[in-house]
This record gives C-alpha cells, structure tokens and sequence, in this order.
C-alpha cells in the first residue's frame, strides 16, 4: 500500500516544488552515487531533474504525491546510471575488471583494482553463506541497520543482529582463507 | 587477528561495503526494474521475490549500486515533511514553473552561461558544475556547422583515450549518443540534422575515458546550424 505524503491536517496531497526537487535530489544522489560517477555526479543530478520534471507535466492530472514524485526520480536516475554505465563499459572494451572507483580524484589505478579484487572474493564468500545469513549479510553490506533489516525481513531486530554478527564472522574467515588480509 | 572480532583496514565494514559494488557481476542477467527496486527498498515486494533479488544483489555489483541509489530516493518520499506545504500553489502554476524549470535545467544542464538563457519566471542559481577535462571544441562557434560536413572535433585526451558524444537539441532532449571511437571527431547523423530546424542550435558535448578507466567530460558546446 503506498504511504501518499500528506499535509500536516491529513488533507490532499501536496506537491513538491521544482526548485526543491532539485536540492533533495542531489542530495539523495550525493549519498549513494557510485564512486565511478563521483566526477559526473552534478550532470545525473540535471539530467535526471530535467527528465523527471518532462516526465511529471506529461502527466498533469496525475496527483502530484511525494511517492509518485521519488518512484518517478529513481527510475528516472537508475536509468541514467545505467546509460551511464552502458557507455562507460563501451569505452572501455568490456573491461570490467576495473569496476568500482574510477574518479581519479578518489583513487588510483592500484587501489581501484585491489577493490575490486576484494569485491570478487567477498561476492564468491557471500555466496557460500547459507541463505538467512546470506539475505542480512547483504543488507548490511549495502548500509541498512539491524532494525531495518528486521524490518525488510519481517524477522525480528534481535535474530537480525545474530545473523549478521555471525554472517561477518563467516566472511572475514574465508575472505581470510582466500588471502585477504586486514 | 581472530575472524570473529570486528575488523578495521580492508576486513573492516567500511571497507567491505565499497567494495560491494566493485569488480566483475557474475550472472547478471537481465537488469531488476526500478519499479522493482522501488517496491524492494519500501519494504512491499513479497519474501520470496524480495530473497531473490538480495541473491542477485550478492551476484551483481551494478544491481547492488542501483538498490543504494533506488533506497537515498526512496528515504526522500517517507522525508516529505520539508516540501509538505498545506496550501501549495495550484496545479496550473506548478505545471507552468515546472515546465519553466525544466527548460532552465536542461539549459543549465548543457554548460550555457545564465545570460543566454532566456527569461525565467523565478531567479534561478546556478546548476552546472564546473568541467572536468580540458576538452576543447575544434570548430568555431560562430560559423554554422555545415549540413553537407557536418563534423564535430575537439582537442584529444592521452593517448588510448576513447570518446562518446552526446547530442542535444536546446531544449536539452537528447538526440543521439555518438560512439564510443577512438577518434576524437565525429559525424553528426542525418536523423539529427533533420531534428535541428534551419538557423537552430546543436547542444553537443564530449565523454572521455582514458585507457586507466578514468572518466572525463567537456563543457556543452553549442552550435547552430545552417
């Protein structure tokens, strides 16, 4: 059931400002950008406010909710990273080994490639989790707490906080037996 | 250091969770709809699917970076209260300074000065940031790009470096994305001369990527055409 963002009396929905869309939107988009779009990350923030806003007065009899508003800008940025992605992967051959951080302000050609590695062995240790521990294992990896994962989970906090402590345990082992180290 | 403690340096959770969304995605297969995503980071799609797709996320590091991105937008619609206003302006004036908005955007967006925009029902701060290559357009502004040779062309990156175009008519809709090509010139296509009324302006602009995977772009150039 969608949460349709409502005014402070509970009346009909209201609608956002354009000029506020923008400045939440770059912030949305500044905690989560992909370090490899650190350097375009301002051009996804106008490209994607553009489309959005084309895409709302497209549709001016549509109620202008806080939900419709952000469901719109996340398919609407998804789609730009993937555009972006797209042609960054062309240019580079298909090269995907250098996936991750390519903002040569944040990293360097070696510390990019060690992340990545990292990222290979820690994907291959995640997957030999067995699956409870695996699904809040990755839940933790992509920043949420225990209490949301419990939440996304339908499980409760307690249990979750096990799972991932025992689940972290895990990944350290064999990341450790695969010759990461700290 | 025992395996159970919690670890700092590249054990650590920081560090564990970049690199998440590095290196190569295994068995990818087709991309998860945002509308997906959508419902996934609100807590709505059933267990099973939900289960599913946190089995791909462990998979694939693009679809890891798309569930961050798809929850940072999802946190904004539960955070309305800031833009919640009881009597908001009415649906025609908001559609008017949207539509406003957006023109001002897309201009913005492909690098033109302020003062060549045309007026604006609202002040409007300055959007673009700052380019961040030294790509330089190789044709003059001020003659019109040929219909009959129609070729763009910009000072090159190091050597190795490959190039995207992207092409956009004023309004800031874009036209075509040109390459990648090792040249740093590039033919516009018919279909976008076509697109371009006689006197009007090409909006076009430059990605390149060096053979390190770094990424660059040039400012937007604006050309008119014959």
């Amino acid at each position: 059931v969608e949460q349709e963002a409502r005014g402070p009396a509970g009346g009909a929905p209201a609608p956002i400002e354009p000029e506020e869309l923008l400045v939440r939107l770059r912030a949305a988009v500044a905690r989560a950008c992909p370090h490899w779009l650190a350097s375009e990350r301002e051009d996804l923030v106008q490209a994607a406010a553009v489309r959005v806003l084309q895409q709302l007065r497209a549709d001016p009899e549509r109620e202008m909710t806080a939900t419709y508003v952000w469901k719109t800008a996340t398919s609407v940025v998804i789609d730009e990273v993937r555009r972006a992605r797209h042609g960054r992967e062309q240019a580079l051959d298909g090269n995907t080994e250098l996936s991750g951080p390519t903002d040569p302000r944040t990293a360097s050609p070696e510390r990019r490639l060690e992340s990545a590695r990292l990222g290979d062995a820690l994907r291959a240790c995640v997957g030999e989790l067995e699956p409870a521990r695996r699904h809040v294992v990755v839940l933790h990896l992509l920043g949420h707490k225990p209490a949301e994962i419990a939440e996304l989970l339908a499980c409760n906090a307690k249990k979750v906080s096990n799972l991932v402590f025992r689940a972290t345990a895990a990944l350290r082992r064999c990341l450790t037996a695969r010759g990461v180290t700290g | 250091m025992s395996p159970d403690r919690p670890a700092r340096g590249r054990l650590g959770r920081e560090s564990l969770e970049a690199a998440f969304t590095s290196g190569r995605p295994e068995g990818s297969g087709p991309a998860v709809s945002a509308e997906h995503l959508w419902r996934a980071v609100r807590g709505e799609l059933p267990p099973a699917e939900l289960q599913a797709l946190l089995d791909r996320m462990a998979r694939c590091p693009a679809a890891a970076e798309e569930w961050r991105l798809a929850r940072a937008l999802a946190a904004q619609a539960e955070d309305a209260a800031p833009g919640v206003r009881p009597e908001g302006p009415s649906r025609p004036r908001w559609i008017a300074r949207a539509a406003a908005l957006a023109a001002v955007f897309a201009l913005a967006a492909f690098g033109l000065r302020l003062a060549s925009l045309p007026p604006a029902p609202v002040e409007a701060p300055i959007y673009r940031a700052q380019p961040t290559a030294d790509l330089h357009a190789l044709i003059e502004e001020s003659v019109p790009l040929s219909r009959d040779e129609p070729v763009l062309a910009w000072t090159p990156s190091v050597a190795g470096a490959r190039y995207q175009v992207v092409l956009a008519r004023e309004d800031g809709e874009v036209l075509a994305e040109l390459g990648p090509t090792d040249e740093p010139r590039v033919r516009v296509p018919a279909e976008v001369l076509e697109a371009i009324p006689r006197g009007g302006v090409l909006l076009w602009r430059v990605r390149a990527w060096r053979p390190d995977g770094a990424a660059s772009s040039s400012i937007t150039f604006r050309q008119r055409v014959e």
